[in-house]
């Protein structure tokens, strides 16, 4: 710091020490660059490939959602091969991870030749034998199953195409029911919530364990007085009142609620599925409840209720439990 | 001098010394990127949004009143099943003589068992060449579904279209201990927690006055997994299993002694409180509140427990359907005290019953004598169990689970080589049945199925992550949200492997 920055040496005017002028060198690595290209796409084709695409050269191929691919070809990829051939690792310099990726191949070319099962070397790999060291996936994976197996075929056979629709292939082998868990949005879960919170927090601190939000997404109320017995009777269900519209099932089985309820069920607009078992309640809970529409499940077992109460209903696909075997 | 250290100063060390790399890297990753997410919403002026970016992550609160440890909470998704009654038949049933309808092994009995079968593969039991051997009982189709049953379970026969059968279980442990912990804990290893503590630690228990989550014992035999199979494993130990007794006094010591009243028994937990809760003032230890607690668990039980747990209070009707008898300590006792607590809100109710263990070298333990007797002793109490549940509409949220920890070979068993005295088959994890029914569960429907000697299996294999991922989804959760941090890692039911919901066993 402070000093004079040291002299390295006599200034070089347009040629270094080798005596190769700027221009040539430029020249050189020009076409050194254009050598490793072409070398890096005589290799790997897939380079070239997402070269052409990023300059433009060339569409970047999508596959269009609801398409067979998108449907049914990609979850198979999804659960068999990505973990390998993503965007992770990309082992044998293939990805499988979407449909650009599938079409560029990898380190051997193409993976697929549409309409052409034979030259389709994705087809050959996960048909060879589990003990062939080509097979994939590798030995000690799961093996396809024969539906995915024929969704592969099928669609290499329909010309492996990123917008063919899912619907278009007749004979594919229906798709596999897969389960979803949906995201609980708290944001929307308490302004739900928010008009009757402060009224379930106290019926909460009286009945403790009665009342519960029927899941953490959501608003609907479950009632189980069954768990207090004889100490839950019409004043107690009297007591509900506030939240009868959010009720959706109720248990008050062994309770003493009798008939003089009844119009409290008719106030439990949402009300889905009722127990009263062994209870005092009679003819008048049962027309109350018949009155609800959107009733699904109604027991009734050690009533005075029978079976013959719900007979409309029962023609409605509303399920009646009224006695023991 | 070094001054000794305190109880309550080793207690933070301790607590210090647990502090991991992996918390302190988790803590920072997740401060950041909420920080980093929260800046992105308010950059954008979505406040809602930076709420939700900070929630997404942050898995599900379990967070409770640590004196109120069972305290009820939703699950995830609104559940088809609240409860869960899980029939163990611990020793393993055989599929082969049940549910598993196989003519062409039949058609080899007595022939040498291929070479193919035998490669590779350890047995309990089994050396040299077995024979192969057909059912020795005979099957025959019921109810609207058609399905094969053999003609040991009459009373079930007469539900077959009410079950979703699975024959396509799988487990890789063989012998007994391992195997049921596996299916009860999720790990062949101790100290996992059981599938009753992580429910009940999910969900809590409606009724306060009673354990979440209880085990009933019959068949004269202690499984061999022992009480780790209801064990709470790491986590808190007031979520573990409570094993009442079958025969007399559910619980002992539970009725105040003669010259004691109720009111001593207050004032007695009272002071053993305040001493605890000075404990735990000092120490801070959440198993001093887990002893809190379970106090007061045992001092509000005296008045229901043993109301729940009284079948002399059905009517005889009722008692005579399930083929119980007051005073004893059966399987049909304990079915129908099953359904006296899945009506009192109780979360989780285990049955054990021994004696399914048919080598065929003893005669209890054979497939022509006490294999018959246990099929005697279980078909009319869970035939029963399952009438007397749909009457009530219980069978709509109740989950119903009947299975044992493995299979049986469809080879004869050859102990030492030798013929044994008996008929009876060896430990086989590869291929055994199981079936559901009641909340949730598809019926009337077989799923899987296993080669034409019943050996292997050959379409949707079921592993036991499987059909706890199964169970736990129509309890409202997704597994992998169901989680408890010990060690380091969020610890699951399903543990770190892939485990899927069957889709095709939701109705």
């Amino acid at each position: 710091m402070g000093q004079p920055p040291a002299q390295d040496g006599p200034a070089v005017q347009g040629r270094d020490k080798a005596g190769m002028t700027v221009p040539r060198f430029l020249a050189l690595v020009a076409v050194a660059t254009v050598a490793l290209f072409a070398l890096a796409i005589a290799v790997r084709p897939s380079f070239g490939a997402r070269v052409a695409e990023a300059a433009g050269l060339r569409q970047v191929k999508v596959a269009t959602p609801g398409s067979f691919y998108a449907a049914r070809v990609a979850p198979v990829m999804e659960a068999h091969c990505t973990s390998c051939h993503g965007v992770n690792r990309d082992k044998g310099k293939l990805r499988l991870d979407s449909f650009a990726h599938l079409s560029h191949g990898g380190r051997g070319g193409p993976v697929v030749e549409a309409g052409n099962i034979p030259a389709s070397e994705l087809w050959t790999r996960v048909t060879l034998a589990p003990d062939d060291p080509k097979a994939m996936p590798p030995k000690g994976k799961q093996p396809l199953s024969r539906d995915e197996l024929a969704v592969l075929r099928l669609w290499i056979e329909h010309g492996a195409s990123p917008d063919l629709a899912a619907g278009a292939i007749r004979n594919a082998p229906p798709p596999p029911k897969v389960v979803r868990f949906d995201n609980v949005d708290p944001v929307r879960v308490a302004q739900d919530r928010a008009p009757l919170a402060k009224a379930v927090e106290v019926l909460q601190q009286r009945f403790p364990g009665v009342i519960a939000y029927a899941a953490r997404g959501s608003a609907d109320i479950h009632v189980n007085a069954a768990l207090m017995g004889k100490r839950f009777g019409d004043a107690e269900l009297a007591a509900l009142a506030p939240l009868a519209g959010r009720i959706v099932e109720f248990d008050g089985s062994r309770t003493a609620i009798t008939d003089a309820s009844a119009l409290r069920f008719m106030a439990m607009a949402q009300l889905r599925r009722v127990r009263l078992n062994d209870t005092a309640v009679g003819p008048e809970t049962a027309k109350a409840l018949a009155s609800i529409r959107s009733i699904q499940s109604v027991a009734v077992t050690g009533t005075g209720i029978a079976a013959d109460d719900f007979r409309p209903q029962a023609g409605r696909g509303v399920k009646l439990y009224a006695s023991i075997p | 001098m070094v001054k000794p250290e305190t109880e309550a100063r080793a207690f933070r060390r301790h607590l210090l010394e647990a502090q991991t790399r992996r918390h302190f890297l988790g803590m920072g990753g997740a401060g950041l990127g909420a920080a980093l997410c929260g800046l992105t919403a308010w950059l954008s002026g979505d406040a809602g949004a930076a709420q939700q970016a900070t929630h997404a992550d942050a898995g599900l609160d379990f967070s409770r009143d640590p004196a109120r440890p069972m305290t009820p909470l939703p699950p995830q998704f609104a559940p088809r099943a609240k409860r869960v009654i899980y029939l163990h038949m611990t020793g393993a049933p055989s599929q082969l003589e049940l549910f598993e309808h196989k003519p062409v092994l039949t058609k080899y009995d007595g022939k040498d068992c291929p070479e193919s079968f035998l490669a590779g593969k350890r047995f309990a039991f089994i050396t040299g060449v077995p024979k192969l051997m057909g059912t020795q009982h005979p099957f025959h189709q019921a109810g609207q579904s058609g399905t094969w049953i053999s003609d040991r379970l009459p009373f079930l026969e007469k539900h077959i279209d009410d079950l979703c059968i699975i024959r396509s279980m799988h487990t890789d442990q063989f012998n007994h201990a391992p195997a049921q912990l596996l299916i009860q804990t999720g790990s062949a290893r101790l100290g996992a927690a059981s599938f009753g503590s992580w429910v009940t630690y999910g969900l809590g228990s409606e009724n306060q006055n009673l354990p979440g989550f209880i085990v009933l014992l019959s068949g004269g035999k202690t499984p061999d997994g022992g009480k780790q199979l209801w064990n709470s494993g790491f986590l808190p130990s007031v979520y573990q299993g409570v094993q009442c007794r079958s025969h007399g006094e559910p619980v002992l010591y539970l009725d105040n002694p003669a010259d004691a009243d109720r009111n001593d028994r207050r004032r007695l937990l009272d002071a053993v409180q305040a001493i605890n809760t000075e404990t735990h003032k000092q120490l801070g230890s959440p198993e001093t509140v887990t002893r809190i607690a379970q106090y007061e668990l045992a001092f509000r039980m005296q008045m229901e427990a043993t109301d729940a747990m009284d079948i002399g209070r059905e009517p005889e009707s009722i008692r005579a359907l399930y083929g119980a008898k007051q005073g004893e300590a059966s399987f049909a006792n304990n079915c129908l005290v099953a359904r006296r607590l899945a009506e009192r809100g109780v979360r989780f109710i285990q049955l054990y019953h021994a004696g399914w263990d048919t080598h065929g070298n003893v005669k209890q333990g054979s497939l022509n004598e006490g294999f018959v007797d246990r099929c005697l002793e279980v078909d009319q109490p869970m035939a029963a169990l399952i009438a007397d549940l749909k009457a009530r509409g219980m069978l709509e949220d109740t989950l119903v689970v009947w299975g044992g920890e493995f299979g049986r070979t469809p080879m004869r068993e050859n102990r030492g080589g030798q013929e044994s005295p008996f008929t009876g088959r060896d430990h086989h994890p590869g291929a055994f049945t199981m079936w559901m029914t009641g909340g949730g569960v598809k019926t009337g429907m077989s799923y899987g199925e296993t080669d034409e000697m019943g050996y292997e299996i050959v379409k949707d294999p079921v592993g036991v992550r499987d059909l706890h991922a199964t169970m736990l989804y129509l309890l409202g959760f997704d597994h992998h949200k169901l989680h408890y941090p010990y060690q380091g890692l969020n610890q699951k039911l399903t543990g770190v492997n892939p485990a899927h919901v069957v889709a095709d066993l939701l109705a």
